[in-house]
């Protein structure tokens, strides 16, 4: 107990993958045994997480729960975990959501050992991430997420999934070139990577100074977009975003889940624990820009969402559109760092960040509910269904109404605080993602209307294409979510507190 | 150290051979498991050597020395430091992985590994083996020299009489000739260096101990680092000079590849490091800007033409043009990042690309085709391999958590402080490496298998298993634990730098 | 018109013969219906005498309760409003007359044909949903499926991205056959082959095989070599 307890983030960090080892030796075809050790082995890191929750002091500053080890000495870095508010949500939220994403791959049947354990892979490499306090373990975890995903697709996933994966992993990889340079030029010039210190010594160099043969501000605005593109493509800001639709349409249920839920989460998480504090002029300066994009990304995604006949890449589009309003509350922030405003925003995005997580995940897996039982997707295929799924279809409609941002779920706090935030600093920019919320409402809409309403297409009605209704275990996927889609909605001071406190210290 | 434990490790091979040669043609599995038994022998004491190597001493250890022709000052003079200690752990790990892989099986109809004269085959790769840990462990130039050739010729025969046959031949002449041209240069050098040293100290000796605090004029330095660098260099398959190796890799049997990317590339980038950098280290500074040019072009050309390329042979010797090319990127930094990079990846390249030749072996004497277009579904067969694969493929990107990254990381970052420009074009490369690793992984062991191949494909022998398992766990071990090899590497890389400080 | 076209209403639905079958065959609502329609008929006549002036057609009531109960709440009490006859008048007239009208006009109306009332442009709402749908729908749905899902996302990012495999494809391609075979390949390497095979042509011919020469040339040599030897070392 006491060892868990001094190391509470690295047992929580590579227990996944160590369970994933051992699952290697698990006897083989023993479908049942793999799905549930790896169910078990998710629900580890998530009760451990809670205990972490519990235990954080929200109004202490800085990072709790540090752990230091040894890693790569000889280039100076080292295993350094810590978190706090901001990390914390994160690592709650990924626990949180890979139990549920295991659960709901209980149907698949093919080669269900390696599928697994690529999923507990998955998630050590997510939690590395946000627990990492030093910037080469940062993106070592960063990377190597990627492999991962990139075999969930493509031995997994549907029709185009050659295509998709390999645009997914090698446009991710593009883009994070840029990261592995600035830190190895960072490294080089601190002769560490670790993440506090480089804080410190970063902020207090001389302006003036030469740098590797160039000025100290152009070394920073080289580094600020090296970072911000690797983490642009990976949120995905617009333009950088047409890796998404093909990712997520054509991975597994639980692949988008996780996909959509958490690894996009981690481009915006680098934003806020590495673009903001490392180049705050760089990031005021491009504020503009970074709205600009933000915007698009509102607009053009759910425009682009309210173009689709395919349902899951409907709800592939409309992670563009939210993440947008991430993007939109970061560049406020940037703009206007250390005013009331920018704290709102702050608070806005970090906690569409893990509402979006709970929604899209939600959304992703009723599509995957419909898919199994029809294998389509097209929306035109679909009609009236609702008086043969009633439930499916309130549990799809409840969860619809947390997408579009319904006042009394969680959608409606987090779109809110972003406005708000962004209104008086952004005003035109906020306007102009006005209008991509009210096409979010429209595909929305749009999708619950051609799945539920309107005439009931026969083919489903009988014999052997004959729907079936959502069963017990995949009402248990969801009724988390729909839980704390609520709760959030309704009280969201519990996670509120303890994000605002954390953007009130860090920035 | 009292127990002779280099000149074990470098003659065990050689006396394994002679008794191997003995043996009556027929007695083909008794040739394999002497070979085996040798390999073994010596993987464990190259092991024992790595982990008892005492770092906090440092310099060079388990030191042997044996008075040869004292008239010319040729001695038997062996010793490890940090750097070729896991260099001769890579021997004995190639050389093991690659006896299990060339262990034909003469009932079955697959014709796997080698079935034709193993006798023949196993006393001139041991031959081979023999020469290369002889070059690890010498710090005497002559036998330095000595052991080079002796670790080249060999390919001549082990390519044109087990090679692929529609071009062993041309590659084979062409090999050899490079490499033997290459060494003549660097001879040359290294005369002169003999001579030079004569004259300023009345002493005739080939000791390199000595000849690192010869202190040779600036101008002699100058003249001749590039051609004793290049010289060696042309043996780890620095750009201009690389081509004999791609066209190497394709004639030669699968074994003979392990070690000619697994070892024999490392053996020249080693002595271009060990006889140009550490004993001209002014002519270094020099032309270091030379040497980098030529190895960041490598870097990327070499993974270029690795994308473009059909035949799983000829990309993975593009992507070892790539991976040394990386290597002496790293030395070519003259500082302490650079150059403990390169060592590491000296060692994990060579453990990669044995991998993958073996596996690409495996796939080729099943199929009877390398090209890829005519494969895939292979993971459906051999699942084994194609995790095996994947890793290698991993390990090639850079993809942390494995020794590639390990290794290229201080590389870039050793780079990063002489020229930020080679460092942004050089990591060009590890996308496009991804993006064909990837691709080809696809293609060859995913999707469909081609009717030609259907029913003719089995799943690899458990000797092949036990070389696969072996290789990936070095490659996973110091990915996740870099201390492991680092630290040591360090060693070596610290008696480097002073000698190229203090000049 | 409010009179006008409720009575239209109640005179096509419930006076006059059924026109259809379903018609003759109507039945009274169950009480579960009714009940609330008669509670709420109940309200809706009398409801409306909650707000009678006090001083209604002359007579003396208790003043209005409406007024007492709103202006109450008020910050100034407001006066009462005196009756007046005018309003009470016209909007009987126009009630009672409207509904007249309504019921004289559709009294005898059996289909809509023979109803004059049928204006297309009323009918169809002035048109107003298919306006909306020109403006606004139809734009957005074009706006979404053609520009941005394929014009702009599948069509031009896509397509900038697409570049990126050909072009390595290109590249990797040009380096080989336009410089790694023919230049490094064959004019280097296979070249200086081709060169010591000449030059060894060439050579040959100093294999004369005559002894005399080869001495000779042996005695050539070792002058030259011990002379740059001499000179060499001991320079």
């Amino acid at each position: 107990m006491n060892f868990i307890s001094t190391h509470l983030l690295s047992t929580i960090l590579f227990f996944p993958m160590l369970s994933a080892v051992v699952m290697m030796f698990l006897p083989k075809d023993e479908n049942k045994l793999f799905r549930w050790f790896a169910l078990v082995a998710s629900l580890v890191p998530f009760a451990l997480t809670l205990v972490a929750w519990f235990q954080f002091k929200s109004s202490q500053p800085g990072f709790q729960f540090e752990e230091t080890y040894i890693w790569y000495q000889a280039i100076g870095s080292s295993l350094h975990l810590g978190v706090d508010g901001l990390s914390l949500t994160m690592v709650l939220l990924t626990t949180f959501l890979t139990p549920l994403a295991i659960l709901a791959s209980f149907s698949i049947s093919d080669r269900v050992k390696p599928y697994m354990m690529l999923f507990l892979f998955l998630e050590t490499g997510m939690l590395g991430v946000f627990m990492a306090l030093d910037l080469l373990i940062f993106f070592v975890f960063w990377e190597v997420g990627l492999v991962p995903m990139y075999f969930l697709i493509n031995q997994w996933g549907s029709a185009n999934k050659d295509y998709a994966s390999l645009k997914f992993m090698i446009y991710t990889m593009g883009g994070s070139l840029g990261l592995l340079l600035a830190i190895q030029m960072i490294g080089v010039l601190f002769g560490t990577y670790d993440l506090l210190t480089v804080y410190q010594r970063w902020n207090s160099l001389e302006p003036g100074s030469i740098l590797l043969g160039m000025s100290v501000h152009t070394v920073k605005s080289i580094a600020f977009w090296a970072f911000a593109i690797a983490f642009a493509i990976k949120v995905p800001i617009w333009p950088f975003h047409t890796w998404l639709p093909d990712a997520h349409t054509e991975a597994p249920t639980a692949g988008s889940m996780l996909l959509a839920g958490v690894l996009l989460k981690l481009g915006a998480y680098g934003f806020l624990r590495l673009v903001l504090p490392l180049y705050p002029v760089e990031a005021k300066m491009f504020a503009g820009a970074l709205a600009l994009l933000a915007t698009a990304a509102i607009v053009f995604g759910a425009f682009g969402s309210f173009g689709q006949t395919d349902f899951k890449r409907l709800v592939a589009y409309s992670s563009v559109n939210h993440m947008g309003f991430v993007v939109l509350g970061i560049a406020a922030a940037a703009y206007s760092i250390g005013t009331q405003d920018a704290t709102i925003a702050l608070n806005g995005a970090i906690l569409q960040m893990f509402n979006h997580g709970l929604s899209a995940a939600g959304m992703f897996f009723l599509v995957g509910v419909i898919y199994e039982r029809t294998h389509t997707r097209n929306l035109e295929e679909f009609g009236g269904l609702f008086p043969l799924v009633p439930v499916y279809g309130g549990i799809l409609i409840f969860t619809s109404m947390a997408s579009l941002g319904l006042p009394g779920l969680n959608g409606f706090v987090s779109e809110f605080l972003v406005v708000r935030g962004a209104f008086p600093v952004l005003i035109v920019y906020t306007v102009i993602s006005m209008l991509g919320l009210l096409f979010t409402g429209a595909y929305i809409l749009k999708g619950i209307k051609k799945v539920l309403h309107g005439p009931m297409n026969e083919h489903w009605a009988h014999g052997e294409h004959k729907l079936t209704e959502i069963n017990f275990r995949e009402i248990m996927v969801m009724v988390p979510l729909m839980a704390l889609i609520l709760w959030i909605g309704i009280y969201p001071a519990w996670i509120l507190d303890v994000i605002n406190k954390a953007v009130v210290m860090l920035f | 150290m009292n127990f002779p434990v280099l000149s074990v490790i470098t003659f065990t091979p050689m006396v394994a051979a002679l008794i191997i040669l003995m043996l009556p043609a027929q007695r083909k599995n008794e040739a394999r498991g002497v070979a085996l038994a040798a390999a073994t022998f010596a993987l464990i004491l190259s092991f024992w050597v790595y982990l008892t190597y005492d770092q906090a001493a440092a310099g060079y250890q388990f030191i042997e020395k044996y008075s040869w022709l004292p008239a010319l000052g040729i001695s038997l003079h062996f010793g490890v430091d940090g750097i070729s200690a896991p260099l001769v752990l890579l021997t004995g790990v190639v050389m093991f992985t690659g006896v299990l892989i060339s262990w034909g099986d003469d009932d079955k109809h697959v014709m796997a590994g080698i079935q034709d004269r193993p006798r023949e085959f196993f006393a001139f790769l041991f031959l081979l083996a023999g020469g290369v840990f002889g070059v690890f462990v010498s710090l005497d130039l002559f036998m330095l020299f000595f052991f080079y050739e002796i670790a080249v010729f060999p390919m001549y025969l082990l390519i044109a009489i087990w090679g692929w046959i529609q071009t062993r031949e041309y590659a084979a002449m062409k090999l050899t000739l490079y490499l033997f041209i290459g060494s003549v240069v660097s001879l040359v050098g290294v005369l002169a260096m003999y001579w030079l040293q004569y004259k300023n100290t009345g002493v005739l000796s080939f000791d390199m101990i000595l000849m690192e605090n010869a202190g040779f004029s600036q101008t002699f330095q100058n003249i001749w680092f590039l051609p004793v660098f290049l010289g060696f260099a042309v043996l780890g398959g620095i750009w201009p000079f690389h081509n004999w190796s791609p066209d190497g890799h394709v004639a030669a049997p699968t074994a003979v590849s392990m070690f000619h990317a697994g070892v024999l590339m490392k053996l020249g980038a080693f002595a271009a490091l060990r006889v140009g950098i550490m004993l001209l280290p002014q002519g270094a500074h020099t032309w270091s800007w030379l040497i980098m040019l030529f190895a960041g072009v490598a870097v990327v050309y070499g993974a270029y033409i690795a994308f473009v390329q059909e035949d799983m042979k000829y990309m993975i010797g593009f992507s070892s043009v790539s991976h040394m090319g990386l290597v002496m990127l790293g030395m070519s930094t003259l500082n302490r990042n650079g150059i403990m990079g390169a060592g590491i990846q000296m060692f994990s390249h060579g453990v990669m690309t044995a991998l993958f030749f073996a596996i690409t072996g495996m796939i080729y004497d099943r199929s009877h085709t390398r090209q890829i277009p005519e494969l895939g579904g292979m993971s459906k067969i051999m699942p084994f391999a194609t995790i095996g694969f994947i890793i290698g493929g991993l390990v090639s990107m850079g993809m942390p958590f494995f020794s590639g990254f390990v290794a290229e990381f201080p590389i870039f970052m050793g780079v990063w402080e002489v020229q930020w420009l080679v460092a942004v074009i050089a990591s060009i490369s590890i996308v496009i490496t991804a993006a064909y690793i990837m691709r080809n992984i696809r293609q060859v062991f995913f999707g469909a298998m081609p009717e030609k191949l259907e029913g003719h494909i089995t799943d690899v022998t458990v000797l092949d298993k036990v070389a696969i398992t072996t290789l990936c766990l070095f490659m996973i071990v110091i990915g996740l634990f870099p201390s492991f090899m680092v630290p040591l590497i360090e060693t070596g890389v610290e008696n480097v730098l002073r000698l190229l400080g203090g000049s | 018109m409010t009179a006008f076209y409720t009575m239209r209403q109640i005179t096509l639905t419930f006076l006059g013969e059924p026109r259809t079958k379903e018609a003759e065959h109507a039945q009274e609502t169950p009480w579960t219906m009714t009940t609330p329609l008669v509670i709420l008929s109940f309200f809706a006549m009398t409801y409306g005498w909650v707000g009678i002036p006090e001083d209604f057609m002359g007579l003396h009531l208790r003043p209005s309760w409406f007024h007492e109960f709103v202006g109450s709440t008020l910050a100034e009490h407001p006066e009462a409003l005196a009756f007046n006859w005018i309003p009470l008048l016209t909007s009987l007239v126009v009630a009672l007359g409207g509904l007249f009208v309504g019921w004289l006009v559709y009294r005898n109306i059996n289909s809509p044909s023979e109803d004059k009332l049928q204006i297309g442009f009323l009918k169809n709402k002035y048109y107003f949903d298919e306006i909306y749908d020109y403006i606004f729908v139809k734009p957005a749905i074009w706006f979404s499926e053609v520009l941005v899902s394929q014009w702009m996302d599948k069509g031009f990012i896509d397509g900038i991205l697409h570049i990126f495999g050909p072009a390595t494809q290109g590249l990797g391609a040009f380096i080989r056959n336009k410089f790694d075979l023919p230049v490094i390949n064959r004019f280097f390497g296979d070249g200086s082959a081709d060169v010591t095979y000449w030059f060894g042509g060439k050579l040959r011919a100093v294999q004369t095989g005559r002894i005399q020469q080869y001495l000779m040339f042996a005695l050539v040599i070792f002058i030259a070599v011990g002379a740059a030897l001499y000179f060499f070392l001991l320079a």
